[in-house]
C-alpha cells in the first residue's frame, strides 16, 4: 500500500499597531511564553500605551 | 535501489495554492483554552457587547493571501490582517487568541492560535500574519 502523510504546519506572527501607525513586532505567537519575556513585553506595551495616551491627552476645564 | 515515498515539491506548492486562493477573515478572542484540531470556533470571540456596546465587532478581512517560501518554493500560504479596537471609550481588550475563518460571520475556522494576553487599548491594532506550510 502506498501511503504518505501530508503535513501542514501553521504559525502566527503578531504585531501591535499604535494609533499613530507605529508598529511593534511581538514575534510568533507563543514565543514570549517565557515568564520573564512575557513580563518584559507587558511592561513595554503598558508604558507605550501610557505615554501615547499622555501625549494625546486633552486638558479639560481650561479655556 | 532504495525504497521510499514522498510528497513532491509540486504537490506542496499546489496545496498552499489552494489555501492562498481562498478568502479569509481574522477573528480575535479572549479565550485561553489550548487549541485543538477539533476546534470549530474561538473559545470566546469578542462580541459587540464585549466592546461595551460603543462599537460593533466585526472580523477583519485579510488584506493579503499569497504564497511564500519556507523550505520549498511557494510551499507556504500567508495571510495578513489587522484587527483594530474600534471603541473610543476606555475599553481595552485583552486578546489571547486569533482564528482564521472562511466567512465574515460564523463559517468554518481554519486556523486557531492562543497566546499570552496582548492588551489593545482603543485605537490600537493587532496585525496577524498567519502562515501555513505544506510538507
Amino acid at each position: 500500500m502506498f501511503k504518505k502523510t501530508i503535513r501542514a504546519e501553521q504559525f502566527v506572527e503578531l504585531t501591535v499597531i499604535y494609533p499613530n501607525g507605529r508598529k511593534r513586532v511581538l514575534g510568533k505567537a507563543g514565543y514570549w511564553k517565557n515568564p520573564l519575556r512575557r513580563a518584559f513585553e507587558a511592561i513595554r506595551l503598558g508604558l507605550g500605551i501610557f505615554f501615547f495616551n499622555l501625549s494625546t491627552r486633552k486638558i479639560k476645564g481650561v479655556n | 535501489m532504495a525504497n521510499g515515498q514522498v510528497v513532491t515539491n509540486y504537490a506542496r506548492t499546489q496545496i498552499s495554492a489552494l489555501i492562498a486562493g481562498k478568502t479569509f477573515y481574522l477573528g480575535v478572542g479572549t479565550g485561553t483554552t489550548t487549541p485543538a484540531n477539533a476546534d470549530t470556533a474561538l473559545t470566546t470571540e469578542v462580541t459587540t457587547a464585549a466592546l461595551g456596546g460603543t462599537a460593533t465587532y466585526a472580523r477583519a478581512s485579510m488584506t493579503s493571501n499569497t504564497q511564500a517560501t519556507t523550505t520549498v518554493t511557494n510551499d507556504t500560504a500567508t495571510q495578513v490582517a489587522t484587527y483594530t479596537n474600534p471603541t473610543t471609550a476606555a475599553n481595552t481588550i485583552a486578546v489571547t487568541e486569533v482564528g482564521i475563518f472562511d466567512a465574515l460571520s460564523a463559517g468554518n475556522m481554519w486556523f486557531h492560535a492562543v497566546f499570552s494576553a496582548i492588551n489593545l487599548a482603543p485605537g490600537f491594532g493587532l496585525q496577524s500574519t498567519s502562515s501555513e506550510v505544506a510538507g
